[in-house]
Parts: C-alpha cells; structure tokens; sequence
C-alpha cells in the first residue's frame, strides 16, 4: 500500500472527513488552513481562507456536497460554498467550536462550544435552509450540562435510531455517552462507556448511522449501537486512540492514535505507536497496522465506498492509502464459510 | 478556713462520703514492693549483710532501692526461717512504683548465679491473685478449639500436566496463573490491591509473602487466601529461610508499643522496644527474638541484599555489622554463638557456603555428627595491613583458610553451588592506581589445605560472574577496554545533568571451564586450571542467566535504572554448553579450547525490547522476559521462550509490573529414579505427553471456531435486525447512490475530404 503524502499544513492536522461520494477530502489543522483535495490522485482542489488563521478543529462538507463548514478557535463556525469558496454565513460563539456536523440527511448541524473562560460548555443545533443559503443564527435548541453533575462535551456525531429516526450522540470527558432527540433536545439516555477519566476523542458512524465506534484515552475503542447505547464490541489498543473509524465493505475498524505529543523525547518512533491498526470488527483481533507517520495519528477517515482510507498527524502530513487486493482477499475461514453457505 | 467538726455534727452535715475519699492509711505503698523468689537458701545470718548487697546490685538496673536499715525492715527485707537462716525469698522495696514494674519486666526469670534463677513479682499482684475467688482452686481444662484442616501448602506441585506458576502483579492486581504454553495464562486466583509492593515467594514456593504498612502477609494454599499475618509496623522488607521454617522481618522504623491497654495481639514486648529485626517461627508464629539494626548499618543497607544470611541447614543466621563484627544466632534459640558476636576488625561482606554436605579440609564429617557450616568473609586493606579473605568454620568459629591480597578495590565472593569451589572476584588497581583489573581466584574449598588457582584478567575489569549450576564451568562479563567512547559520552551527560539515554556501557562475555572436570570427576592442579571456550565480543550483554539444571544459558542486555532506556540493545543469545556436535569439528568455539570440557553452541536468539527482568522457570523449560512498569512504561508485557529462544508467547500488560515464577522444592526422586525416566523418556513418556498436546491444541482450535462462529452469527442478526427497520431512502439517498457515468468520446483524428467523382 503505498500512501499519497497530502502535504498541505503546516501544523498538526485536527480533523480530515471524505464526503458522501468519496471523491473529495476536506482537511483542517491548527495552521487555520481548511484543504480540499481530489480523494483519488491527492490533487489539491484548494484552501478556503475565510476563516482566522487560528487552529481550526472541526470541518464537515454538507452530504450534498455543495457546502461545507469548518470551526475553531476563533469560535466561529463558517459555512462555505465547496465550489468557488464563498463564504455563506458566519455562526459566532462565546468560545472555540470543538465540533460542528452536518446530520446526514443535510437537514440539521450542530456545534459543540468548548467550556471556557467561565462559560458553560454548549451543544448548538441548527436547521439547514432548503436553499443551503439563507441560514438562520436562531437556533433550534440548546444543551448545557451542569459541569458539577456531567463533563463537558468533547465530540459528537449523529445516530439513526431505526425506530425514532436521527438522534444525537454526544461524547463527554469522563468517558459517558448521551443521546438527545434531535427535534427538542431532549436527553433520551446517559451511559458510561468508558472508564474514568477515558476522554472520548473521536465518535464516526457506520453509513447507515445505526451504530458508531468510540475512542477514548483510555486506550480502547468501543462499538456501540444508536438505538440500545449497548457495548457491541471493544478493541484494545496499547498508547491512547485518538480516532477510531468504521470501514464498509470489510468488517474491519481502524484506530489510530500514539504516545502523546508532550511524552515524546528524543525516543525513536517505534515507541510512539504512531500507526493505524486495524482490527476485525466482529472478532476483535488486531490484524494489522499501518505505519509511516513520525507523530500521532489525531484524525482517520475511511472512503465511504470502503477503498481508502486518510490519516491526519501531528507531524502535519495526510497520508491517503488505497486498500489493495490482499485487504479485500482477507476472510476469516469462519466468514469463508459463513459465504459458501450463503451461496447454497 | 476552719470547719468545727462538733458543730458541723450538731448541724448534720455527713462527711462519711468525703472521710472514705481521703482516708489515710498507715500501709505502706504496696505497689512499689516486689518479691523476688529463688534467693539463696539457709544463709545465715551473718552472712545477710553481704547476700543484701549483692542482691541490691542485683536488682537495682531497674530502679533505685531505698536504703536498707539495721534491723531488716527496709530496703532488702529477707525473709527469715526460725533459726534465723534465709527461706529463698526476698521483699524489696523500690522508691517508686515504676521501679518495681521496671522489675517484674527485665529481671522476672534473670539467672542470678550458676544455681539460682530469682523470679520477680509485684508485691500487689502476689496479693491479688492469692485472695481467694480471684484465681479458680479447681483446673477447668481448656476446651479443644475444633480441628480446621489446612490447605496444603504444595499443591500446586500435584498438577496432573507438571505445570509451573508465576504470580504477576499488573496495575492495582496480583494474580497467581498457570504457565500454559502458548496459550493465555489459566488464572488461579487474582486479589485486587492486594499490595502496590513488590510481593516475593518464599525460596521452595510454598509461601508468598506481602508487605503492608501493618505487617506481613503470608499467602498459601489452593485458595490462595492469607493464611498468617505477622504484625512490624512499616515492614519493608521479609524473607523466608531456606527451608522455609523461619520468617525475618525488618522495618526502619524502631518498635514503639502501643499504650499498655491497647496491645492486644501486638506481638512485641517492653524489651523488643526500639528494635528493628524480628525473627519468627512459620510453624507457630512465634516471635523468637528481636534485633537492633544500628543506624549506620541502616543507612547503608541494600534493599536487594539479605540482612539476616542463612547457613543451608537453617542452624545459624548472621549478620553483619560491616568494618566491626560479625553476628551469628543459633536456632531456634535465637541466642549468639557463645553469647557474643565475632569481632573481625574491618569485615566488608561474608557469604555462607551454599551447602552443609562438603568435605572440610578433605575431612567428611561422619555420618553421626552435624557438619560444621563453612562461610568465607573478606577485610580491606588497613595501613600495612593487606587485604585478607578468610573461611571460618560455624559454630567452632575455626579460621581453616586466610589469603592476603594487595592493591584490592573490592572484593566479591562466589560459590559454586555444590560448595566445591569458592571464586573470590578481586577487582584490582595497579600499583599507580591508574588502571584497574580484575583476578579470579578459585578456592578448592573441598580439598586439604584449600589449594587456590588464580586467574588474573590484565587489562579488563570483570563485571559479572555466574557458576554454572552443580557444574564448574562459568560465565564472566569484563568491561571493554575499547569502549572509551561511549563512556566519555556518558560522562558528559551525567555532567549535564541529563538521563544517560546512550547505549549501556559495551562489554566482553566470556565462557570458562575448569579443566578435567566432569560432574563429580577432580580436578587436576595444573597451570592450565581454568580455560577459556569462547569469546563474545562488542557486545553490551549486563545479565547471565544459567538454567537452573545448568548446561544451558542465556544473556541479555536489560534495562536496570529508570529513566535510562536503551533503544537498540534489548538481544537474548541462547547457548548449549553440551552442544551434542562433535567437539573437534566445532567451530563456534576457540581454536586452542580442545581441552575445556565446554562444547558451546549458540543455539538462538531473540530480543524483548525495553526488557527489564529475565528468569527461567523453574523447570528449566521456558525462559520469560519481562518489561515492567516499575522501570518504565513503555510497552509493559512479558514473552515466553523456549530453551532454544523461539518465542513461545507474547503479551503486553498495561502496568505490568512483574513476573515471578513460583520456586520449587527439590525433587525427592533419588538419582536413579531419575536416570529411569530419563531412559525411558523417548519411548514411554514422549508419545503419551504428545498425544496429549495435540488433543489439547485441537480442542482448543475448535473452540476458537466455535466462539468466532457464533460471534459472526450474533452480528449478521444484528445487522439484518437493523436493515429490515430502515427506509428505502435512508437520508433522502436513493437506494442506487452508485452512478456509473459512461462517457464515449471520440475523437476525430483527421479528416480527408475525398472527392469521388
């Protein structure tokens, strides 16, 4: 698997996301640069610059890719157009934007305000117009958790609960999951997920939304169902995961991650654990791992058509890696068998 | 002012309550008497004068006595028959009440003379427990607690397939497992917080033993449950003897009692007060005696060293108080060998020889009498005098062997397992004092006269050495000359203040045998007494690890001191001694190495990044290296390996923090018995243990398949629960998202206009 180096920030990559086609990769890092590059040959489409050149945290194109959004530390959220870079509306917060998606039926965003300065952290979520244009700063409803009952909110992603239709799903600090109702923003459940203080860094979702994988510093990633918060799986890593992604096609996970920036000396990169590594979603077995960058791995992103995968570092490099023929070849003999019969 | 008692009378004021408070008595205070039994009998009188002084003499360490008068009635009172001759007991009379307590204490049970033993008592007590009803006259027997079988203490050695355990200790957890191959370790048993200490198994595996900020735990048995606890506040260290019958604890901090009525079952006493050792009996529990440690030997000690050394027979234990004496206690009376310890100006270390069953001075002890103990110690270089290294034998404390030594930086002592040889590692400085070296000097401790072969190493340092297992072959690490590079580096970064983060200083290793000398063959005085088989060069290797049968060893380079990492040097190297080639042909060895009874052959290699702990289990089957937490946390685990250095198993732990091995007993197979089975090894045992591994591995492949059958079962439900509630057009997405855009061009190349006419 040789990578296509996407060699276009300066600093630390935050967050890469492929939208619904695949073709395009959206890119943003702490250089305040937001990148969009053609997914298969790692050409660059272009930056868009509207944003202040402080660390950028978050970027989500609109599923219909005729817009995306970027936040970050100038705590405002940007919708732009992908083609031409217009900017369309500026979303303005209290403090920084540590999140901010698209829900996947284009209808909705949202945004997660960090807890700063003495305010309260914030969960923003917003109607998308028909137009994709005429956005309105009103929001349809807003979530604060008292820090003394509930950590704030890291990250957040949008579930389908097959009965109640799109929900919310947001990742705390100390390792708990809500679900909130994505018409008023009630809170549906809270469970602990992860053992305290497992921060949960990264939250993606299978394409059709029905359940997502979780990762948290405490050196686990978890595979939990939307509509039941149930535990499905947990893949262990060894340093803590930053992210942690779903493949399709392949019933595989990837969590990548590494020995954190301000622990790594003068030590050689072996002990980092700056790799992907993959594991069998089903049976949980690490098989096998991808290396090459020389600082963690802070964000993964998986081709929605199950082709490529990204990885966004510390060190400041996107490496995109075309999945070739042994990856799709490799079955468990348990899925050989489970095929042959399926074709009886 | 002044109260009429008349009037107060008249008015009917009742003092009675206040008169009983403040009655005065004309008694003397009773508390301060005690009684001393066993004085002398039938003294006469004229001699009670002297008997009163010698008495005072006697008793007076525990307080002041008040003066004696004229007529016998204070002071020493004796008691008197009618002819005026002593009846054995006396009534002292101390100044104050502590005095006397002071007295039932330290003097109760005190010989006095060669005949006489005083008893002493407290006057009170005496009359407290004579009144009548205090003390029941008719003996009620004790009622029998009811028998509680205990576990037994070796039952991990009943395992049908012969495995061995280890306990590993990993974050907050201590687990006892089975060692089982390849496959994850069978948990016996796993006490979480057990203790954030380093636990340590006693020297046959029967005990483990826990420290905590009370005492001692000691863990036992299939249930794996503590089974005793011995109370030292703050212990921070504990061993077990030998032969697993005496416990020793130590605590820097000095006893101190809890106030009187607070002891309970606090084990210690007045005398045991301010001391640091304590011995104790593992069959009862019993405190035997307690020790002071001084505060300079405190200092200095070594956590990894022993405090108390054991002889191998468990009859003495000693300690050293280093530069004065040497202390050596008999069992179980715990008293020193004749009362006093053993002055040896200047003493620096001493080591007892591992076994009791040697032939001293080419004399075997007869079959009827215990064998002496035999233990060697060393003195440095004082003024004019030389350096000496000295075996002595216990308990008759008979030097048999000195030998003086000059221009000596340090000494260390080795014995050879079997107490056949003695190696006394000399690290040297040259006359200049500039540079130093080493000698091997090889004491044949079973011979007459103890005839010594040294060994001098010019120009390199020996670091380590390491016997063979009941052979005479072994192993040395020399520091290498050569390597003044990478210690200047080291120099320069240990100035800076930084963590050397270099490679470990390089090495030499050098095997070694002694010549003609097979397992229980002689060895010949000659010149060529000790030989050289082979060389390792430019390596860094700080560890030796011979397998506890012998014959086979392995080196490593570990990772010794936090903070100091090294990247690159983390190889095993796994080496036969008896490699079954032909010897002649051999050509891993040294050319002129025909007559060294060593045919060593490197037979594997491995490497444990950022290993930090090495052991073969006890067997001599597996070798397991371990990286623990406690040195550093990067990739904390452990790996198994075989004999040839194949990775068997490899885990990593979060917070691993070690792995030990459970010790075991020695075999009681005698050696014909165990000639037996080696012979019918091949035909009768090989084919039944095959069998049953190959049974073993195929039901456990099956159950993998089994497990990851049902795994993918559970999950295509799962899913195909899931995709029968979704909409056909999940988000607006039709159900073919896929286009497959064809796009024919074509492209006109050129165009000829032909007229046809």
């Amino acid at each position: 698997m040789r990578p296509i180096m996407l060699k276009g920030h300066s600093r630390p990559l935050t967050q890469i996301k492929y939208n619904r086609e695949g073709d395009l990769l959206f890119s943003v890092g702490k250089d305040g640069i937001v990148g969009v590059w053609y997914s298969h040959n790692g050409e660059r489409l272009g930056t868009y610059d509207g944003q202040m050149p402080t660390a950028l945290w978050t970027v989500d194109p609109h599923p219909e890719s005729n817009i995306a959004l970027s936040g970050g530390a100038d705590n405002e959220v940007h919708v732009w157009k992908v083609n031409g870079g217009e900017l369309i509306h500026r979303f303005q917060f209290e403090t920084t934007v540590k999140q901010a998606r698209f829900s996947p039926d284009g209808k909705q965003l949202f945004a997660i305000i960090e807890q700063r300065m003495g305010c309260i952290g914030q969960t923003v979520v917003f109607d998308v117009p028909e137009d994709l244009e005429s956005f309105s700063d009103e929001p349809r409803f807003l979530l604060e958790f008292d820090p003394k009952e509930r950590a704030k909110v890291t990250t957040a992603g949008w579930g389908y609960d097959p009965e109640t239709g799109i929900v919310l799903i947001l990742a705390h600090d100390d390792g708990w999951v809500t679900k909130v109702d994505s018409n008023d923003g009630s809170i549906i459940e809270s469970l602990q997920i992860h053992d305290k203080p497992g921060t949960i860094t990264d939250i993606q979702f299978s394409t059709d939304h029905t359940y997502f994988i979780t990762s948290s510093k405490d050196k686990t990633a978890k595979l939990l169902d939307v509509k039941t918060l149930n535990v499905l799986k947990t893949y262990r890593g060894e340093a803590g995961i930053n992210t942690a992604a779903i493949t399709p096609v392949k019933d595989f996970v990837v969590l990548g991650g590494g020995q954190e920036a301000r622990d790594v000396t003068t030590t050689s990169n072996r002990q980092g654990n700056f790799e992907s590594r993959f594991y069998h979603k089903i049976f949980e077995d690490p098989i096998g791992r991808v290396t090459g960058h020389f600082g963690p791995i802070n964000t993964l992103a998986v081709h929605p058509d199950g082709t490529q995968f990204a990885s966004g570092s510390e060190d400041g490099y996107i490496r995109v890696h075309n999945f070739d023929k042994p990856y799709f070849d490799f079955l468990y003999d348990v899925e050989r068998e489970a095929i042959a019969a399926s074709k009886h | 002012m002044t109260v009429d008692l008349e009037e107060a009378k008249e008015l009917g004021i009742d003092f009675s309550d206040l008169e009983s408070k403040y009655v005065v008595t004309d008694e003397p205070d009773l508390d301060a008497f005690v009684v001393a039994d066993g004085v002398p009998k039938g003294v006469p009188a004229a001699k009670h004068k002297a008997l009163r002084t010698v008495l005072r003499k006697f008793l007076s360490p525990a307080g002041p006595i008040t003066p004696d008068n004229e007529d016998g009635t204070s002071g020493i009172i004796l008691a008197l028959n009618d002819d005026g001759t002593t009846k054995g007991t006396a009534f002292v009379e101390y100044e104050t009440k502590a005095g006397a307590d002071t007295a039932a204490t330290i003097l109760h049970k005190k010989r006095f003379d060669k005949n006489h033993t005083i008893l002493v008592n407290k006057l009170s007590d005496v009359i407290r427990y004579t009144e009548p009803g205090v003390v029941s006259d008719t003996w009620t027997p004790p009622e029998q607690e009811p028998y509680t079988e205990r576990e037994h203490l070796r039952w991990w050695l009943a395992d049908k397939q012969g495995r061995d355990q280890f306990i590993m200790q990993r974050g907050d957890d201590t687990g006892l497992f089975w060692n089982c191959k390849a496959d994850p370790p069978e948990k016996v048993a796993v006490r979480p917080g057990l203790t954030e200490q380093p636990v340590r198994w006693s020297p046959l595996g029967s005990y483990l033993i826990s420290l905590h900020r009370q005492g001692v735990q000691i863990w036992s048995g299939p249930s794996f449950q503590p089974t005793s606890r011995y109370v030292h506040p703050n212990v921070a260290y504990a061993r077990i003897s030998p032969n697993e019958s005496y416990l020793v604890t130590y605590s820097p901090e000095p006893i101190q009692l809890p106030p009187p009525d607070r002891r309970g079952a606090f084990p210690f006493g007045e005398q045991d007060a301010g001391k640091n050792i304590a011995v104790w009996e593992l069959s009862t529990g019993a405190l035997l005696r307690t020790l002071a440690l001084p505060e300079e030997v405190a200092r200095e000690l070594n956590p990894e060293e022993d405090i108390m050394r054991w002889s191998p027979d468990e009859r003495y234990v000693a300690r050293l108080t280093p530069g004065q004496s040497l202390s050596i206690y008999e069992l179980p009376s715990m008293g020193l060998i004749d009362k006093k310890s053993i002055r040896v100006e200047g003493i620096r270390d001493f080591s007892w020889c591992p076994t009791n069953n040697i032939a001293i001075q080419g004399r075997k002890t007869p079959a009827k009498e215990i064998p002496p103990s035999l233990l060697a110690y060393w003195t440095p270089e004082v003024g004019d005098q030389a350096a000496r290294v000295s075996l002595m034998t216990v308990p008759n404390k008979e030097v048999i062997r000195t030998r003086n030594l000059v221009n000596v930086n340090d000494v260390s002592l080795h014995w050879q397992n079997l107490g056949r040889f003695l190696c006394v590692k000399v690290d040297r400085h040259s006359k200049s004092g500039k540079s130093t070296f080493s000698n091997l000097e090889f004491y044949r401790a079973t011979e007459a006269g103890i005839p010594v072969e040294v060994m001098e190493l010019r120009d390199s340092q020996v670091l380590k050495f390491a016997w063979e297992p009941n052979r005479d072959r072994f192993v040395v690490i020399c520091a290498d000359p050569t390597d003044g590079v990478s210690k200047a580096i080291l120099k320069e970064q240990i100035a800076a203040g930084r963590a050397p983060l270099t490679q470990p200083p390089r090495t030499i290793v050098s095997f070694y045998g002694l010549e003609h000398s097979g397992p229980g063959g002689s060895v010949a005085a000659t010149d060529k007494f000790v030989q050289i088989a082979k060389k390792l060069e430019r390596r860094t290797i700080n560890t030796i690890r011979w397998n506890p049968n012998g014959r086979f060893l392995v080196l490593t380079t570990l990772v010794l001191n936090r903070g100091v990492l090294n990247t690159t040097a983390c190889d095993l190297e796994f080496f036969d001694f008896d490699y079954e080639g032909d010897r002649k042909e051999n050509k891993y060895m040294l050319e002129d190495a025909a007559d060294v009874p060593v045919n060593v052959m490197k037979i594997g290699q491995s490497s444990h990044y950022g290993a930090t702990d090495i052991d073969w289990d006890p067997s001599g089957r597996y070798v397991t290296t371990a990286s623990s937490f406690w040195i550093h946390n990067l990739e904390n685990g452990y790996k198994i390996y075989d004999i040839r250095g194949a990775v068997i198993r490899e885990e990593r732990i979060e917070a691993l923090k070690c792995l030990l091995w459970r010790p075991r007993p020695p075999t009681p197979l005698s050696k014909d018995q165990i000639k037996q089975i080696r012979k019918q090894l091949r035909e009768k045992w090989a084919p039944i243990f095959d069998a049953e591994d190959v049974a073993a591995q195929s039901a456990q492949a099956r159950e993998v398949m089994e497990s990851r059958r049902r795994l993918l079962s559970e999950w295509t439900a799962y899913r195909a629960n899931i995709a029968a509630k979704l909409p056909k057009d999940l988000f607006g997405v039709k159900e073919s998202a896929q286009e497959n855009i064809e796009e024919y061009t074509e492209e006109v190349l050129s165009e000829q206009t032909e007229v046809i006419e």
